[in-house]
């Protein structure tokens, strides 16, 4: 069962990835865009981080679709959201670069000794285990973490900031 | 030759697809995605569509982080905490993205636009404006 579960993610995760590459119109692309990340989220709980799964589907997946579902139509209005293939310039050596890329990663995946292919529950830490992991993150989102996550929050803040500032109307000197 | 293609020649055998299912399917899978990934960001020239390119290589990177915390250190949290804090880039990221694509719209839809002769193409192609190429 396991085992096809993760078939099954990993056909939809990449099924959706192909569709927001390959899909013409930017709204379509979002949507397997959004689609890809639910997987991703899937795939997450299928590795026993079940509370890092759901708030990857509320933030990551919940956040992009809001932004990409609320701001196309908000772009369209400024103008034309033209649909977009890949160029075909582009296509022949960015599709030798990903391929190359996959074909390297996959060898040396293939010829090392990574010691472990237990992921059962049994295999898990302490730390790992149910309520215990939300309560391991926290700690460690307040305690070693704590400097990157206020850094990552400053980040979103200069990005709301930047946002805002790109969009002002230009005033009359 | 190089190292990584040297060793005992496989033929066509997938040696991970034949193996018990474990750390380096999941590796697999998230370089595939990444590689996905790369491909739209290298070979479409919208800028909306490179910014999605740009977090499905995020997504990979996340699915990475989790697999080696899950099956490498169990008795730690390190993976997970770094792709919450990835989460939060991925958010801004989009959300400054967005952002740059209206300022974008707005300017071509400007009677100064920076490309007036061809009115047309896509306002979102980064081949449009100069400072967005490379």
């Amino acid at each position: 069962m396991e085992t096809l579960t993760f078939y099954v993610l990993a056909i939809l995760l990449l099924a959706a990835g192909a569709a927001m590459v390959w899909l013409k119109h930017p709204r379509h692309a979002a949507y397997a865009l959004v689609a890809a990340m639910v997987a991703g989220a899937g795939m997450v709980a299928w590795l026993h981080a079940e509370f890092l799964a759901l708030a990857l589907l509320l933030t990551l997946a919940g956040g992009a679709a809001l932004l990409l579902m609320m701001g196309l139509p908000l772009l369209s209005r400024l103008g034309p959201l033209a649909a977009s293939r890949p160029d075909e310039d582009r296509s022949f050596w960015a599709g030798i670069v990903a391929v190359l890329f996959f074909v390297i990663t996959y060898r040396v995946l293939a010829t090392t000794s990574w010691g472990t292919t237990d992921r059962s529950v049994r295999a898990l830490g302490d730390a790992q285990r149910g309520l215990n992991a939300i309560r391991a993150l926290g700690e460690a989102l307040s305690g070693e973490y704590a400097l990157a996550l206020i850094g990552g929050l400053f980040l979103v803040g200069v990005a709301i900031a930047v946002s805002v500032a790109l969009n002002q109307p230009e005033t009359e000197a | 030759m190089l190292p990584l293609l040297q060793g005992p020649a496989q033929g066509f055998a997938l040696p991970i697809i034949q193996s018990p299912l474990g750390l380096p399917h999941v590796l697999t899978l998230a370089a595939g995605v990444f590689a996905l990934g790369l491909f739209a960001v290298l070979a479409h020239r919208n800028l909306l569509r490179i910014l999605m390119g740009l977090e499905l290589m995020l997504l990979a990177a996340m699915i990475n982080l989790v697999a080696f915390t899950t099956y490498l250190h169990p008795e730690g949290l390190h993976g997970h905490a770094i792709t919450l804090l990835l989460v939060l880039a991925a958010l801004a990221q989009l959300g400054i993205g967005l952002a740059l694509g209206a300022a974008l719209l707005r300017r071509a839809q400007a009677p100064e636009s920076p490309a007036p002769e061809l009115p047309e193409t896509d306002p979102l192609n980064v081949e449009r404006y100069d400072d967005l190429k490379w």
